[in-house]
């Protein structure tokens, strides 16, 4: 097996060894917090199960457990199932009487929130199982971020955020050009509304079709497999009642449109009843991504739910309005242009202006909510996504600016100077399609990023590190509040059995009897924290050896020490462990 | 307009409302679900 392949398997039994071994942490992925045989224990006797309790309940049909002996030969002989007794756990029948040997298993599952979690740990059947072997890792994928995958989430976003936006436009900004430029008509918008509204419900079940297809491991196609099983994830739940309320906010935005009459200066009760109705079900909709992903994992949950809401709502607004813009550019007839945009461009360039702000705003405190480090934004692949939507949004501001200060004006001014008129709108076009290609741009970024599991809390502690360490074999001195501390780390690689020692000198004599306590936390991964006690094994010496960096990686040990004599104090190292 | 246009443009709006209405309830079942 190549060099990366032995790194996966570790990476794989580590994960598994680490959330066997500790108990389960609050987070928005599954843990595995228990197994039935115990990971690599020796057991007397085959077991006729394989028992997996997880921190939630699992879906049995989006899981794999696979059981394989030395030679990739797959033991199970039945599908999963849910265990009666216990709604967390699921359960793999295994072959009658396995023979001596060790035997892998290999777990594959689907957390709350949409995203796949896996593992892998061994057991060997005694009461002679001879050495472990190097085990085959059954080939299964297990990743969120497909391509096709995130081309369906971006068409999705993208066709239901438009449809919003040039609701809006159509209802609420551009309706008064209708009355005051006589010849001027609101019906290309409409039909623009209309085709985004039906390519929404269309990528809706197209997106669930996906997703759910990657999850279960099936192939897009096979329909009639997948739809069964779009609502047994709280995932697939969520979006098939955005469905549900995205079809019910097209039925009531038509009807909204068919009533309305935008040459009419007041509406008719008609309208504004169907109207209201079409923005409650389109604030409903706005709402549910958020329920159904990362914000709605993240606490505070009401304050993360509420500015995802607002930053679909600005950005909708946003990307309607400038298509919306667009569309009224090319089909009002060339006479009427102007005098039309410069209806229809300072009302929309006032609301632009709140919901730019509001979309920053939002967007800057889920940021914060999410990021546990300023420098997980450029350290971790969910902070690049961050930073390339933010350098996306900043160039659309800029062109934003443009048309507020240089098209808007010039615009306004054609009502009296037809050819600054004209040049405005000229600049007007230009700046649009360059807006709205950058902000389609961040709806992309925004649909990589909902794809990605953020950084783990444990990622901050980094940054308090007095010292870092690895990859390889570690002896590290550091001082710290008058005491001298020597770490060692031996041989400092993942899933094995390391050696950890810490010496503590004080003006040159060592510190005996003190309290010593290391706590491991991966900082790349959201993982329960281990916590060993170290015992003094020479004068001023403590140690201890445990499989604790159970995964390649950077690793926050924290030493908590006590002297007999003084104030207790903490020292955190980041140490990196390689395979 | 007649009076029979004026019924049915009424009878769609309240078509609107309710599912307006009903795509609320939705969400705020499925947020409190999330909310706990």
């Amino acid at each position: 097996m190549s060099r990366r392949g032995r790194r996966f398997v570790a990476g794989l039994a580590a994960v598994a060894a680490l959330t066997v071994a500790l108990p389960a942490a609050a987070s928005a992925h599954a843990y595995l917090v228990k197994t039935v045989p115990a990971a690599s224990g020796v057991l007397n006797s085959p077991p006729k199960t394989v028992q997996l309790t997880y921190d939630e309940a699992v879906e049995p049909r989006f899981a794999i457990v696979s059981v394989t002996d030395a030679n990739g030969k797959q033991e199970t002989t039945g599908p999963v199932t849910r265990s009666p007794a216990n709604p967390d756990t699921l359960v793999a029948p295994l072959r009658p009487n396995l023979p001596q040997g060790w035997y892998l298993i290999y777990w594959r599952a689907i957390s709350v929130d949409g995203h796949p979690v896996q593992g892998a740990f061994t057991y060997a059947v005694g009461p002679n199982p001879g050495p472990a072997p190097q085990f085959p890792v059954p080939s299964v994928g297990g990743s969120a971020t497909s391509t096709n995958l995130l081309i369906a989430r971006w068409a999705m976003f993208l066709s239901v955020m438009l449809a919003f936006g040039l609701f809006a436009l159509r209802m609420l900004i551009a309706r008064p050009m209708v009355q005051r430029v006589r010849g001027t008509s609101l019906r290309p918008v409409s039909v623009a509304f209309v085709i985004a509204s039906v390519v929404g419900i269309v990528s809706i079940p197209v997106y669930l079709d996906f997703a759910t297809a990657n999850d279960s491991l099936r192939s897009v196609f096979d329909v009639g497999a997948l739809v069964p099983l779009f609502r047994v994830t709280a995932f697939g739940r969520g979006y098939t009642d955005m469905l549900l309320c995205f079809g019910l906010f097209c039925v009531a935005a038509w009807i909204a449109l068919w009533v309305d009459r935008p040459e009419q200066p007041q509406r008719s009760i008609a309208s504004l009843v169907a109207l209201t109705g079409a923005l409650l079900a389109a604030a409903a909709v706005l709402i549910i991504p958020g329920s159904a992903g990362h914000a709605g994992q993240t606490s505070p949950r009401g304050v993360s739910l509420l500015m995802d809401w607002l930053h679909l709502v600005s950005g909708s607004v946003w990307i309607g309005g400038l298509v919306g813009l667009l569309v009224l550019w090319a089909t009002l007839p060339a006479g009427l242009r102007v005098a039309g945009l410069s209806v229809a461009v300072p009302r929309f360039s006032g609301i632009a202006l709140f919901a730019v702000l509001t979309l920053l705003a939002s967007g800057t405190v889920a940021t914060i909510l999410h990021m546990p480090a300023v420098n997980a934004l450029w350290d971790t692949g969910y902070g690049v996504a961050i930073l390339v939507k933010i350098g996306l949004l900043c160039g659309a501001v800029a062109l934003a600016a443009i048309n507020r200060t240089r098209s808007k004006p010039r615009i306004v001014a054609g009502r009296d100077e037809p050819a600054v008129g004209e040049a405005g709108a000229r600049l007007l076009r230009r700046t649009l399609s360059g807006e709205a290609v950058l902000v389609a741009g961040a709806i992309f970024a925004a649909a990589v990023l909902s794809s990605l599991a953020p950084p783990p809390p444990a990622f901050a502690e980094q940054n308090s590190a007095i010292a870092s360490v690895g990859p390889g074999r570690v002896v590290k001195t550091v001082r710290m509040d008058g005491y001298e501390l020597q770490v060692l780390v031996t041989p400092n690689k993942a899933a094995a059995p390391d050696s950890f020692a810490l010496r503590i000198l004080r003006n040159g004599q060592p510190v005996r009897g003190a309290n010593v306590t290391l706590t491991f936390n991966h900082t790349e991964m959201q993982m329960p924290q281990q916590e060993y006690q170290l015992k003094e094994t020479s004068p001023g010496v403590y140690a201890r050896s445990a499989p604790a960096l159970v995964m390649v990686g950077k690793w926050a040990l924290g030493f908590q020490i006590t002297p007999p004599a003084g104030q207790s104090f903490s020292a955190l190292i980041l140490d990196e462990a390689e395979g | 307009m007649s009076a029979g246009q004026i019924r049915l443009r009424l009878f769609a709006a309240l078509v609107a409302i309710c599912c307006g209405i009903g795509a609320l309830i939705v969400a705020i079942l499925l947020v409190r679900g999330v909310l706990g």
